[in-house]
C-alpha cells in the first residue's frame, strides 16, 4: 500500500520516522563514514554470499517492515514458532523516502548487514532493487515461489515487480484508484455520481457555483498524477525495454486532462492542498466539505474515516471515471515484499515473504486490498463489517483492481518525488497544471538520463 | 567552545600533571577527529580521483561530472543564497545581542544568556522538528503570524523562494545561542581599564559598542565566520527532514550535500559524491583562508 496511509492515520508517525532517518542516512559524516567503511576494493552489488549459518532446530528471518504490516509478522510469528523473527521496523520507504535504497548500498559496500526480507511502501523500489548495480532483490519464479502461487495474483499486479521476464517481488495490496463520493451530500444536493470525466468536470463547476467551499477532489499531494495523468494515460514513465523509456507529457493523453482539472482548480471545486495534509482535514474534513475524491481503494479507512472523520454511513465508491472509449485507472502504492538474494535461506525467507502475501490469516485482516486474488475474495466479504460506508465498496473494488493501466513503469527513481517537488509548489503558487507538463516532463527526463535510460519522447 | 576564550588566563602552579591531564582530555577528542575526520577525509579524497566504474586514475573526470550535472549548479544557487542570509543574520544578531547581554545587570544577563542557549540544547534534527510544527499553519503556535503573510498551508510557507529564508531561520535558532555565548565571554575579556579609560574620555555606551567591544572582538567574530562557513555550506538536514515531512515537495537534491548523497546512494556513485565533499571542503578551506589573512586571526597581537 500506500506510501501515505499509515501517516494518515497516526499524523505523528510520518515525522517519527523522519526522525529515524536522519540520524541514521542524513548527514555527510554518514556517506563518508560508509565510504571508509567499505573501499574500492569491493565493487558495489558484489555479491559476497554469506555462509549459511549452522543448521539448528529454530532459523532466525531477519524482516523489515513498516509499522502497518508489523500485525502481519507478529501473526506470522505466532503461528510459526520453528522459525524466529527478527524483525525491524523502518519507515516502509514511505512518501518517495530512500533509506532502504540507502541502506541497501551500505550494505553492499561492507559487504554484510542485509536483511532477508523487506516490506516497502514503494513498489517501484523493486526496479533498483533488481538491478544488476545493487543486486539486492532474490528472482522469485525460479523455485523460491510455486508458480501457482504466482498465478493467484491479480491481472498486472506483478507486472512492476517484473524485470527481463523474472519477478522480484511480491504484491501486497492494489491501490486502485476509485471515485469516492459523499452519498449524504450528494442527495442533500440533488448531484447524480458522474461516470466519465466530462461529468466530473460539469459538476466541478455546478459544485462551486452552487455550493462554494465545497471540493470533488485535491491536486496538491504528491502523487496527484497517479489519480489523473496515470487515469489518463499518460506517457510519461513508460518503460520500453532495458533502460530504455518514454516520457512525453506533451501528448494529447497527458493534456486532455491537465485542461479538464485547471478550470476547476481556478473555480476552487478542486483543492490545491493535499488530502493528506493537516491543512485540509482543517479546512474541510472538520466541516464535512468533502463532495467527492478520486482516490485509492484505501482512502475509505485511512482518508476518510480516520484523517478527515468524516461520519459513519456517508461515504462511498463508484467505479474509475472514464474517457470515451476507455475506462482505466491510476494507483496510488500498493506495498511488495522483497527477499534479499544474500539471504541464508533464501527458500525460508521467501516462505516469510510468500506468507505475509498470500494467507487469509494475515490478508483478510490486511488494511488495504489484498493482491493475491483469493485473499482479495475474503478480504472483500468483511470490507464494510464496520459498517462506516453508505453502500458495501467491495463490487467496485473487485471491478477496478483490473483496470488499473499497465502504462506506468517502476522506473530507477521514484516519479512521484519529481511530480512532488517540480509540479506541487507550481500549483500552491497559483500556476495552471497545464502549464507545468513541460518543466515535469523536463524534470523527468534529466533525472532519468543520469540515470542511464535512453529517452524516447513519441 | 563557550569555555575556550577562559583558557588563557588559567594558571595553574604544577606543570606536569596539567599537561598529562591536558593529553588525556584530547585525546578522546582527537580519535575521534582522526576517525570520523581525518581519515574519511583523505579516503573521500583517494575516491575522487578514481574512476567509478572500477578502479583506475580518473583525473578531473568525478570532478567535470559533477559539474556538468543538471542539478549542481541549482544546489550551489539555492545554498549560496541561504549562506549569505545566515551568516549576514548570524554576524549582526550575534554580535547585537552580545552586546545587549553585556549592558545588562548581572541576574538580567545571566537569564538572558540562559534563554538564548537554550535553543541550541536540542540536537539538529529534533530542532528541524520543532520547526516543521511552528511552520505548519494548521497546527503552529504562531499561525496568526503565518496567516498574516497570507499563508494559510504548509505548502505555501514552503515555497520554493521560501526555503533559503526557513533554513536560515531554523539554523539561527539552533546555532546562534551557543555563539552569543562566545561573544559574551569575549567581551569579558576586553581589560577593564579600557572601558573605564573610554568612560572617562565620555565615550557613550553605543561609541563603546562601536569604537571599543567590537574591534576588540573581531577575531571571535572571524572564528565565528569561517566555522558558520563550514557548516553552512554543508547544509544537509534541514532540507532533507522537510522535504521527507512534506511529502517531498523540496528538491531532494537542494543543497550540494543532498546531490553528494543522492550520488552515492542514488546512483550508487562513491565517487562523484566524494567529488562534491571535495568541493566543499576546497570552498571552506578558502573561504577560512582569506579570513584568517584579512582579519590576521593567528597573529599574536
Amino acid at each position: 500500500m500506500t506510501r501515505q496511509c499509515s501517516q494518515a492515520r497516526r499524523p505523528f508517525s510520518r515525522l517519527r520516522s523522519r526522525v529515524a532517518l536522519g540520524a541514521t542516512g542524513g548527514i555527510l559524516s554518514a556517506c563518508v563514514a560508509s565510504v571508509a567503511l567499505g573501499g574500492t576494493s569491493v565493487p558495489a552489488g558484489a555479491s559476497t554470499a554469506r555462509a549459511p549459518h549452522a543448521s539448528s532446530s529454530v532459523q532466525t528471518v531477519t524482516v523489515w517492515t513498516d509499522s502497518t504490516r508489523l500485525p502481519g509478522f507478529k501473526a506470522f510469528q505466532l503461528s510459526h514458532p520453528k522459525i524466529k523473527l527478527n524483525i525491524v521496523t523502518y519507515s516502509g520507504d514511505a512518501n518517495g523516502a530512500s533509506d532502504l535504497q540507502t541502506k541497501i548500498s551500505l550494505y553492499n559496500r561492507t559487504g554484510k548487514g542485509w536483511p532477508d526480507v523487506v516490506f516497502s511502501e514503494q513498489y517501484t523500489d523493486a526496479a533498483w532493487a533488481s538491478d544488476s548495480q545493487y543486486h539486492f532483490a532474490a528472482p522469485l519464479g525460479s523455485g523460491l515461489v510455486p508458480s501457482s502461487t504466482l498465478k493467484g495474483f491479480a491481472q498486472g499486479s506483478l507486472a512492476p515487480c517484473t524485470f527481463n521476464g523474472k519477478i522480484y517481488c511480491l504484491r501486497n495490496d492494489i491501490a486502485q484508484d476509485v471515485l469516492w463520493y459523499n452519498k449524504t451530500l450528494m442527495t442533500k444536493f440533488g448531484y447524480s455520481v458522474p461516470t466519465t470525466w466530462a461529468q466530473y468536470q460539469a459538476l466541478g463547476e455546478k459544485v462551486a457555483a452552487q455550493h462554494p467551499g465545497y471540493v470533488i477532489g485535491t491536486a496538491g499531494d504528491s502523487f496527484s498524477q497517479d489519480v489523473y495523468l496515470w487515469a489518463s494515460e499518460c506517457p510519461s514513465n513508460k518503460l520500453l525495454g532495458t533502460l530504455k523509456v518514454e516520457i512525453n507529457t506533451a501528448a494529447p493523453n497527458c493534456t486532455r486532462m491537465t485542461k479538464l482539472l485547471d478550470p476547476l482548480i481556478k473555480d476552487g471545486s478542486i483543492s490545491k492542498l493535499a488530502v493528506t495534509s493537516a491543512d485540509f482535514a482543517k479546512q474541510y474534513g472538520a466541516s464535512n466539505h468533502v463532495l467527492m475524491d478520486v482516490g485509492a481503494s484505501w482512502f475509505g479507512e485511512y482518508i476518510f474515516k480516520d484523517a478527515l472523520k468524516t461520519p459513519s454511513g456517508e461515504m462511498a465508491a463508484a467505479l474509475p471515471l472514464t474517457w470515451p472509449g476507455d475506462s482505466q485507472t491510476g494507483d496510488i502504492g500498493g506495498g511488495i515484499y522483497l527477499v534479499s538474494s544474500h539471504a541464508a535461506n533464501p527458500k525460508l525467507a521467501a516462505e516469510v515473504a510468500a506468507w505475509m502475501a498470500t494467507s487469509n490469516t494475515y490478508q483478510k485482516t490486511a488494511p488495504t486490498y489484498p493482491a493475491y486474488k483469493p485473499a482479495a475474495a475474503v478480504w472483500l466479504q468483511s470490507v464494510n463489517a464496520s459498517g462506516y460506508f453508505a453502500q458495501n465498496p467491495a463490487a467496485v473494488f473487485a471491478k477496478s483492481a483490473n483496470q488499473v493501466w499497465s502504462g506506468w513503469s517502476a522506473l530507477l527513481f521514484s516519479t512521484d518525488a519529481v511530480w512532488a517537488d517540480t509540479v506541487v509548489p507550481g500549483i500552491t503558487a497559483g500556476k495552471s497544471l497545464s502549464s507545468l507538463l513541460g518543466a515535469w516532463g523536463t524534470a523527468l527526463k534529466n533525472q532519468a538520463q543520469t540515470l542511464g535510460y535512453t529517452v524516447v519522447s513519441s | 567552545m563557550a569555555f575556550t576564550h577562559r583558557a588563557p588566563s588559567v594558571t595553574v602552579a604544577r606543570r606536569r600533571p596539567r599537561s598529562v591531564a591536558g593529553y588525556a582530555f584530547v585525546s578522546g577528542y582527537a580519535v575521534l577527529l582522526i576517525g570520523l575526520g581525518a581519515a574519511p577525509t583523505v579516503w573521500a579524497l583517494v575516491l575522487a580521483f578514481q574512476k567509478s566504474t572500477g578502479s583506475g586514475f580518473a583525473g578531473a573526470g568525478n570532478f567535470v561530472q559533477s559539474f556538468k550535472d543538471f542539478r549542481f549548479l541549482p544546489a550551489v544557487e539555492h545554498t549560496g543564497l541561504y549562506l549569505l542570509i545566515w551568516l549576514v543574520s548570524l554576524v549582526v544578531l550575534v554580535v547585537g545581542l552580545a552586546l545587549v547581554v553585556h549592558t545588562r545587570g548581572k541576574r538580567t544577563s545571566t537569564v538572558l544568556r540562559f534563554v538564548y542557549y537554550l535553543p541550541g540544547a536540542l540536537a539538529g534534527a529534533a530542532s528541524v522538528l520543532v520547526w516543521l510544527f511552528v511552520l505548519d499553519p494548521a497546527v503552529s503556535p504562531i499561525s496568526f503570524l503565518l496567516h498574516g503573510f497570507g499563508w494559510t498551508s504548509f505548502n505555501q510557507v514552503i515555497a520554493p523562494e521560501h526555503l533559503p529564508y526557513v533554513f536560515a531561520i531554523m539554523a539561527f535558532w539552533t546555532g546562534a545561542g551557543g555563539w552569543i555565548l562566545v561573544m559574551y565571554g569575549a567581551l569579558n575579556n576586553i581589560p577593564s581599564e579600557l572601558m573605564e579609560a573610554a568612560r572617562l574620555d565620555g565615550a557613550s555606551p553605543w561609541q563603546l559598542a562601536l569604537r571599543i567591544k567590537i574591534p576588540m572582538i573581531r577575531k571571535w567574530i572571524a572564528y565565528m565566520v569561517i566555522l558558520a562557513f563550514a557548516t553552512g555550506s554543508q547544509l544537509f538536514v534541514e532540507p532533507q527532514l522537510v522535504s521527507q515531512a512534506s511529502g517531498g515537495l523540496i528538491n531532494p537534491t537542494w543543497s550540494p550535500n543532498q546531490l553528494a548523497y543522492a550520488y552515492a546512494f542514488q546512483l550508487n556513485n562513491f565517487n562523484g559524491a566524494s567529488a562534491i565533499s571535495i568541493d566543499l571542503l576546497v570552498l571552506g578551506l578558502i573561504c577560512a583562508a582569506l579570513i584568517v589573512v584579512r582579519t590576521g586571526l593567528f597573529e599574536a597581537s
